[in-house]
C-alpha cells in the first residue's frame, strides 16, 4: 500500500491508499476519483489522466519516456512543468505523493 | 446491464456465435439475451469453440483492465472465428503480444499516433480528403463511395506514416482493395497479400539505407537507439498491423457512418448547420456503429470471477464492445442516435492495454470526412433504399459492402 493524496479542482482532498502493482491512475479510478479518466486503461495512449504533481512532497519521480511527454503536449488542460501521466506512475515507489487534478481530461 | 441468474442452456438449439445485426446500425436481436446473462458461454458459428461472451460497460472496463487476461494468439482456446491450421495464419504484432513484449513493440509505433503528432497532419489529411471528393465529383453518379473515397483516403494516411514513396501509394490502393473489396477470388487475395509482403520487406530495407521522417524509420531508429535487436520480419508485421488496423476500420466507419447520418435527415441537417457539433458527432457515431464489436478476443490466464460468474483459466473471452456502448445504465436511449451527446469513453476504440492506437488519428479522419462531404455536395443521397445496401454480417469488422450514392 501506498498512500496518494489527490487535491481536487476546489481544493477538496482524497487521499488513498493504493494497493500494491497499481498506478496512481489506476488507484483513482478504482477508488471513483473524479477528475481522472484512463481512457486507455494505462497504455499511456490517451491522455486523460492528467495531473500536475505537487513538487513540495517532495518525493522523487521516475523519468519521462518519450511517449508520455508527447501526449503531455496534447492534454485538455496546458501542460506545466509538473504536468505527469497518472497512468506512468507506480504508486508503490512514491508513499506520500501528491497530485493536483486537472480542470479537465478531455 | 443487470446481473440476472446464470440459467443453464440447452446447447442443442442455442445459435452460434456471431450473429446477424438487426439492422447494420443496431445490434443483433439476441443480444437480448445478455441483459439476464450478461457473462454467458456461446459457441463460434466456424471453428465450434465454446468462449464466454462478456457484455456491459462496466464488465467489459473492468476485464479489459485485468493483468489475468491476454490477447496472446498462441493458447489453445484463442477464440478464432475460423479454424485454420498454424501455418496459414499470418503473423501478428503487438496486438496479440502481451506485457512487455506488447509495450516494446507499441511503443516503437506509439509516438506517431499521439495526440500533437496527429493534429499536424490536419492539413495533409484535409488535402487528401479534398482530392477525393474532387475526384468522385469528377464521375458520373451513381458512384460506389465506398471504393472511391471510404478506402482511398485512410490508405493514403497509412502510405504517409509510414514513409511509402508517394509513386507506390497506388499499388497500396490496388491490392487494399482486392483484399478488402470482396470481390477478388481467393488467388488474387492471395496474390495481393504476397505482392504487399514482397513490397514491405523492400520497404523496410530502403528505410534502413535512406531514413526519412516517418514511422518506420524512426522505428528502426529506437530498435538501434535501444541496442535492441530486430528482423525485417518484425517491422513487416507492424506495418501489415497498421494497415489492417488503419485501413478497413477507418473506410467502415467513413461508409456507414455516412449512411447512418443519411438515414437520420434530422440529425444530419444539425451537423450542417453547425460545424461544431463534428467533435461530439464523430464519438457518437463510433459509439452508434461499434464496427469493431466482435473483435476484442482475450485468453483467461487465471480462473477470473467476474460479475457473478468465473471464468475458468484457459478459457476463451470475446468483449462484446457494442452491448457497453449500448448499456442503458451508462447512455440513455442508448438505442438513439444523438450526435450533441457524443463524448469520449465509450468502447468504440477498445479499453486498456489494447486500446487503439490510432483513436486520435480515426477520430481526425471522420471529423475531417464529414466536415466536408455534406458541405461539398449538399445533395448527397443515398443511390438505393439503405436496406438494400448489403452489410458484412459475422465480419469480425463490420460495415457495409458498398455503399452506392448520388447527387
Amino acid at each position: 500500500m501506498a498512500k496518494i493524496t489527490y487535491v481536487h479542482l476546489s481544493g477538496a482532498v482524497t487521499v488513498i491508499d493504493v494497493p500494491p502493482n497499481n498506478s496512481v491512475m489506476r488507484g483513482a479510478v478504482l477508488n471513483g476519483v473524479d477528475g481522472i479518466v484512463g481512457e486507455c486503461g494505462g497504455g499511456a495512449m490517451c491522455g486523460t489522466c492528467h495531473v500536475y504533481v505537487d513538487e513540495s512532497c517532495g518525493v522523487a519521480l521516475p523519468p519521462m519516456r518519450d511517449v508520455e511527454d508527447e501526449l503531455l503536449y496534447g492534454t485538455a488542460s496546458p501542460r506545466r512543468a509538473n504536468s505527469r501521466l497518472s497512468c506512468q506512475l507506480k504508486a508503490d515507489e512514491l508513499e506520500g505523493l501528491v497530485v493536483h487534478l486537472p480542470e479537465k481530461q478531455v | 446491464m443487470s446481473m440476472g441468474a446464470i440459467v443453464a442452456q440447452a446447447d442443442v438449439d442455442e445459435e452460434t456465435f456471431p450473429y446477424e445485426r438487426a439492422c447494420p446500425y443496431q445490434p443483433p436481436l439476441k443480444y437480448e439475451q445478455f441483459k439476464h446473462e450478461p457473462i454467458k458461454q456461446v459457441t463460434l458459428r466456424d471453428s465450434g469453440l465454446r468462449v464466454w461472451v462478456v457484455t456491459g460497460y462496466e464488465n467489459i472496463r473492468l476485464l479489459l483492465t485485468d493483468p489475468r487476461i491476454s490477447a496472446s494468439r498462441k493458447h489453445a482456446n484463442f477464440p478464432f472465428y475460423f479454424n485454420a491450421p498454424p501455418e496459414f495464419r499470418t503473423e501478428t504484432s503487438f496486438i496479440g503480444y502481451d506485457q512487455p513484449e506488447h509495450g516494446k513493440t507499441r511503443g516503437k509505433a506509439a509516438v506517431t499516433f499521439t495526440n500533437r503528432r496527429v493534429k499536424m497532419l490536419r492539413e495533409q489529411i484535409e488535402q487528401i480528403t479534398d482530392e477525393a471528393i474532387d475526384n468522385m465529383l469528377q464521375m458520373t453518379p451513381p458512384v460506389d463511395m465506398h471504393y472511391v473515397l471510404s478506402l482511398r483516403i485512410p490508405m493514403t494516411v497509412i502510405c504517409i506514416l509510414l514513409g511509402i514513396p508517394h509513386d507506390k501509394h497506388e499499388f497500396f490502393q490496388e491490392n487494399g482493395t482486392v483484399l478488402l473489396g470482396g470481390t477478388a477470388t481467393m488467388e488474387q487475395r492471395q496474390a495481393a497479400l504476397v505482392d504487399v509482403n514482397e513490397y514491405l520487406y523492400e520497404l523496410v530495407a530502403l528505410k534502413e539505407r535512406e531514413p526519412g521522417d516517418d514511422l518506420l524509420s524512426r522505428a528502426i531508429a529506437e530498435y538501434r537507439a535501444a541496442g535492441e535487436p530486430y528482423e525485417h520480419r518484425d517491422l513487416v508485421n507492424l506495418c501489415r498491423l497498421l494497415m489492417n488496423g488503419g485501413h478497413e476500420t477507418t473506410a467502415s466507419m467513413i461508409s456507414l457512418g455516412t449512411a447512418v447520418l443519411l438515414e437520420h435527415p434530422d440529425q444530419l441537417e444539425a451537423l450542417k448547420a453547425d460545424d461544431s457539433l463534428v467533435i461530439p458527432a464523430v464519438e457518437e457515431l463510433i459509439r452508434f456503429c461499434t464496427i469493431g464489436d466482435i473483435a476484442v478476443p482475450r485468453v483467461a490466464l487465471e480462473d477470473i470471477e467476474i460479475g457473478g460468474v468465473t471464468i475458468p483459466k484457459g478459457d476463451g473471452i470475446l468483449c462484446l464492445v457494442l452491448t457497453g456502448n449500448r448499456d442503458e445504465t451508462v447512455y440513455e436511449n442508448p438505442h438513439e442516435l444523438i450526435l450533441s451527446r457524443g463524448k469520449r469513453g465509450h468502447l468504440g476504440f477498445g479499453h486498456g492495454l489494447h486500446y487503439c492506437i490510432g483513436a486520435d488519428l480515426a477520430r481526425l479522419e471522420l471529423q475531417i470526412v464529414w466536415s466536408k462531404l455534406f458541405k461539398r455536395i449538399p445533395t448527397l443521397r443515398l443511390a438505393k433504399p439503405f436496406s438494400e445496401i448489403p452489410s458484412k454480417e459475422r465480419a469480425v469488422i463490420y460495415g457495409l459492402w458498398g455503399l452506392p450514392i448520388t447527387w
